[in-house]
């Protein structure tokens, strides 16, 4: 059975932790798992001495592949933090947005708040600010216009004078 | 009667500028402005008193009988006559601006008024909206006027001893806050 390139690595992962942490005696015994070793992780191959070890795990590998796992377990942590904070604020807002004491308490907060005469003063302000800034703007562009024509007149008056 | 707001102060100043120690009056481009504002205005006016009029007609089935489209039709123009002959002169005798005026922040007065608050006479408000017909005619040639004249009085502020003023800026109440 053909395995996947994936699973392979996973297999060759789990046969080299063997190979560390087993004792030098065990390490590499099954012919099957020592293929894999020597094709897919690059572990050589020593000379073969009776009952000792016949392979070489580069432990740097094994350090990386275990700092890896340690980031991913980090992330996988991470997220597990946040798809529960999530459950539970989903929870809370559902729980409040079905609670009648919340809406009494939205609208006692609301009414307060209309009701309030400096946030009354506000909206008035905001709404009645803009509109007089355009009417201001309109009136003063009007103003100097009005002016433009008053010195037009007065310089054809100065001319007319002149001329007579 | 100081006429002079805040948007008025340039052109008070421009106007001294000139040579003209004479409190600033509005020119003729305000008051084209306000005029053409007005117009919108008595233009919405008439096509909702000719909508109130199709609507009742309609509520009414005054189509169902003899004269009633007729009836309907003519009460839309005797309500459009009657906004084109009664908005500015009621508006002038009541608060002394009409929507356009206030707007633009002008003011109707008689020539000689001593305080600008003072009322016009109803009289002499329906003479001066008579008198935006006859200065209309020749062309707008009785608005033009305003343009030449020192005072910048168009014909119908002739006819009816009228002027035009800035409107004096009100006092703000100040709201004690506690």
């Amino acid at each position: 059975m053909r395995m996947l390139g994936l699973e392979r690595r996973a297999a060759c992962f789990v046969l080299l932790s063997n190979a560390v942490t087993k004792r030098p005696r065990e390490r590499g015994r099954n012919p099957r798992s020592r293929e894999r070793l020597v094709r897919h992780m690059r572990v050589r191959e020593l000379p073969s001495r009776e009952g000792v070890s016949t392979l070489h795990v580069p432990r740097g590998r094994i350090r990386m592949r275990a700092r890896r796992a340690a980031l991913s377990v980090g992330a996988r942590a991470r997220d597990v933090m946040r798809r529960s904070f999530r459950a539970v604020l989903n929870s809370a807002i559902t729980e409040l947005s079905s609670s009648p004491a919340f809406h009494r308490l939205v609208d006692e907060v609301v009414q307060y708040l209309v009701h309030h005469p400096d946030v009354q003063a506000l909206i008035h302000e905001q709404t009645t600010s803009f509109v007089d800034e355009a009417v201001d703007d309109l009136r003063a562009e009007a103003a100097r216009a009005d002016t433009a024509v008053d010195r037009a007149m007065l310089a054809l008056r100065r001319r007319e004078r002149k001329k007579s | 009667m100081n006429a002079a707001g805040h948007f008025t102060a340039g052109r008070t100043h421009a106007l001294a500028q000139l040579g003209s120690a004479a409190p600033a009056v509005p020119g003729f481009v305000s008051r084209g402005i306000a005029l053409v504002i007005d117009v919108f205005v008595m233009a919405v006016a008439c096509m909702f008193m000719t909508l109130i009029f199709a609507w009742t007609g309609t509520f009414l089935r005054m189509g169902t009988f003899a004269g009633g489209p007729h009836l309907v039709d003519w009460g839309a123009r005797v309500a459009i006559i009657l906004v084109g002959v009664f908005y500015l002169p009621l508006s002038w005798a009541l608060t002394g601006q009409s929507v356009g005026k206030a707007i633009l922040g002008l003011r109707v007065v008689r020539r000689g008024a001593e305080s600008s608050t003072e009322r016009l006479a109803l009289w002499r408000c329906f003479v001066r909206g008579t008198g935006y017909w006859l200065s209309a005619v020749p062309l707008g040639f009785g608005f033009l006027l305003a343009a030449f004249d020192k005072e910048h009085r168009a014909l119908h502020d002739r006819l009816a001893g009228t002027r035009v003023i800035y409107q004096p800026p009100k006092r703000r109440k100040v709201r004690a806050r506690v």
